[in-house]
């Protein structure tokens, strides 16, 4: 049932005279038990979104709803919503059990209640026998782990969480966020999950919405974010992308000395064409062939890196399975199979080979 | 090698008092009504203006720390000026605030309310000068928590007292033990505010210090005697505050 939605959010910081604009007509919609990630560089606004829903923050203009009601002019201690930070999470004057007993008690349930649900969400986070713990006594994995314990506790309508796992090494990254998305799956409970590691979102989320600068750029699911950025900023910001400058005319797109068709609603004007690393194939010399000199061969488990210095286009990265044969120095011959054309602040037109 | 001359210049004093009071018969000269009056309205004064210290310098502590208002910075300095301030400029402002012919002087008068000379004017004396070590200390411990701390709270549904009670207290208990340590040393040594402003009567204002002060002139012994016992006090006080201070830094 619980769904949240943010509507021309705003927020500005500063003096009148000396406005931030942290966030800009945000619009984002989370429906009833969506996984959401906002992803964007540091400093586009992401946490400020994050932290208006949860009330520590006064939105300037917009609302935010929660099943349709406005919860702007709730405090922040009576809303529905729970809130993981990345550090500074637990109590460290409390046991583990009294940083999750915590919420229960100030609702003044019965003992043994609270016992119960504690021992519960413990549980729920693999961590059954900490209870008496003190934090320090944690690594910084289970301490994360408990501070998820403590917000579904509460069994919050959104579960808000600000980039909880940004502290901790790579392989417990991986792992504590996979766990997170199963018991999020399990109980059904609607999270909006703020991070500036795309790797991170395009592997949890149900749908993303991508900020720069205050502003979302995109709201989509990961596979068509990543397939079909719906900006430059995306398109450059999501994995990894060859950008090329171009100019359009006559059904024609020129990158460099090559010409690659282009579609008719295309206006005549310079354009950015972008492709993916692995929108390419190796193709022999001839008509519509792009040349160039490898420079330097990774080879990345399944598949292989290779930058290739072209003559016209500059230094390009391209993806290449592990059956073509490729080494340091020699020339290859290639063509994209996929590219985007993005004139203005249009979404791209996309041209398949 | 240098800062040993600065060594020497604390230590080689106070082992001078101490050789002296302990070769003297100590027991009997802390013993005598004079010392024991003074001693015993030096522990009663001083704890009282702790009390009050704490009563209403931690909520100021915390509303300074959390809070940012216009002129919050002018009510800082003012707070923290008394640290600074000599004594005697304290005993001079009481007197003028609350004497006899003080600005409310005639208005306490009429209550009834004699300030001047009293053991109430030894305890506003030592608020006066210790509150302000108080008062820092504890601002600089509330405002050193990180705000997630107060905002988990916050969303786990804790109202403005609990968060105070329940997080805020707790996390600051180290440097509000701190500055209650050095508030109570300053309010125990506290001399100048107090004999402009509540005299020297015996049993009614007359403190160590008081009676260090005087008695030198007359009878060194009892002096010596007082200064032993307010040395160790404030040297074990000293110390204490030096093992709160590292415990906190482990942490
Ligand atoms: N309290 C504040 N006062 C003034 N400016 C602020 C405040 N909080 C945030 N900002 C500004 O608003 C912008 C967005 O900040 P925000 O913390 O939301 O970014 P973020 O996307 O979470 O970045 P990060 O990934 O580094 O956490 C930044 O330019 C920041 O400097
Ligand atoms: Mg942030």
């Amino acid at each position: 049932m619980p769904t949240l939605d943010l509507i021309n959010l705003r927020k500005q910081f500063g003096s009148v005279t000396n406005p931030v604009v942290a966030v800009n007509d945000l619009n984002i919609n989370v429906a009833d038990g969506e996984f959401l990630c906002i992803l964007g560089p540091s400093g586009c606004g992401k946490s400020t979104a994050l932290r208006m829903v949860a009330g520590f923050e006064e939105p300037s203009g917009g609302d935010v709803q929660i099943d349709q009601q406005s919860i702007v002019n709730m405090p922040p201690n009576k809303r529905p919503t729970a809130m993981v930070f990345q550090k500074y999470t637990l109590w460290p004057h409390m046991k583990v059990y009294d940083n999750i007993a915590f919420g229960l008690k100030l609702r003044h349930l019965p003992k043994n209640q609270i016992d119960q649900e504690v021992q519960a969400s413990l549980e729920l986070v693999g961590l059954g026998k900490y209870g008496d713990r003190y934090p320090a006594q944690l690594s910084g994995g289970e301490q994360q782990r408990v501070a998820i314990a403590r917000a579904l506790v509460l069994k919050p309508k959104i579960l808000l969480l600000d980039e909880p796992f940004s502290n901790l090494d790579a392989l417990l990254r991986v792992r504590l966020r996979e766990e997170l998305r199963q018991i999020q799956r399990n109980l059904k409970i609607t999270a909006v999950f703020v991070t500036h590691d795309q790797e991170e979102a395009l592997s949890l989320a149900d749908r993303i919405a991508v900020m720069s600068k205050g502003e979302l750029q995109q709201l989509d699911k990961p596979a068509t974010i990543y397939a079909r950025p719906k900006t430059l900023f995306v398109a450059d910001f999501i994995g990894a992308m060859n950008m090329l400058d171009g100019e359009v005319s006559g059904g024609v797109v020129k990158v460099g000395n090559q010409r690659l068709p282009a579609p008719a609603e295309c206006v005549a004007a310079p354009a950015k064409i972008a492709i993916r690393p692995e929108d390419v194939t190796v193709t022999q010399t001839g008509e519509g062939a792009w040349h160039g000199r490898i420079t330097q061969v990774s080879d990345l488990g399944h598949y292989r890196k290779v930058f290739v210095q072209s003559p016209d286009l500059g230094m390009l990265k391209l993806y290449l399975p592990k059956s073509v044969e490729v080494n340091d120095g020699e020339m290859i011959t290639f063509k994209p199979t996929r590219f985007l054309i993005f004139q203005g602040p249009l979404p791209p037109f996309e041209v398949k080979l | 090698m240098v800062g040993l001359a600065l060594v020497v210049l604390f230590a080689l004093p106070l082992v001078i008092v101490i050789w002296h009071g302990l070769g003297a018969d100590f027991i009997s000269h802390i013993s005598t009504p004079t010392a024991l009056q003074a001693l015993r309205l030096s522990l009663i004064t001083s704890l009282i203006s702790l009390g009050i210290c704490i009563f209403f310098g931690t909520p100021l502590a915390y509303g300074l720390a959390r809070w940012r208002f216009r002129g919050q910075h002018l009510l800082e300095t003012l707070t923290d000026l008394p640290v600074v301030l000599p004594p005697a400029v304290a005993g001079v402002a009481l007197l003028l605030t609350f004497g006899r012919r003080g600005a409310l002087g005639p208005w306490l008068a009429e209550w009834g309310i004699a300030l001047p000379f009293t053991t109430a004017a030894v305890i506003m004396a030592q608020v006066f000068v210790a509150a302000p070590f108080y008062v820092r200390t504890a601002r600089l411990g509330f405002a050193a928590i990180d705000r997630h701390f107060e905002e988990t709270a916050l969303v786990e549904g804790a109202n403005a007292w609990q968060i105070f009670s329940k997080i805020m207290l707790p996390l600051a208990a180290r440097p509000i033990l701190s500055g209650i340590i050095l508030a109570w040393t300053r309010a125990l040594g506290e001399f100048g505010a107090t004999i402009m402003f509540a005299g020297n009567l015996e049993g009614v204002s007359q403190t160590m210090p008081l009676a260090i002060y005087i008695g030198f002139e007359r009878n060194s012994e009892i002096a010596l005697a007082l200064s032993i016992v307010l040395i160790t006090l404030s040297g074990s006080l000293m110390y204490l505050l030096r093992v709160v201070e590292d415990q906190s830094k482990q942490e």
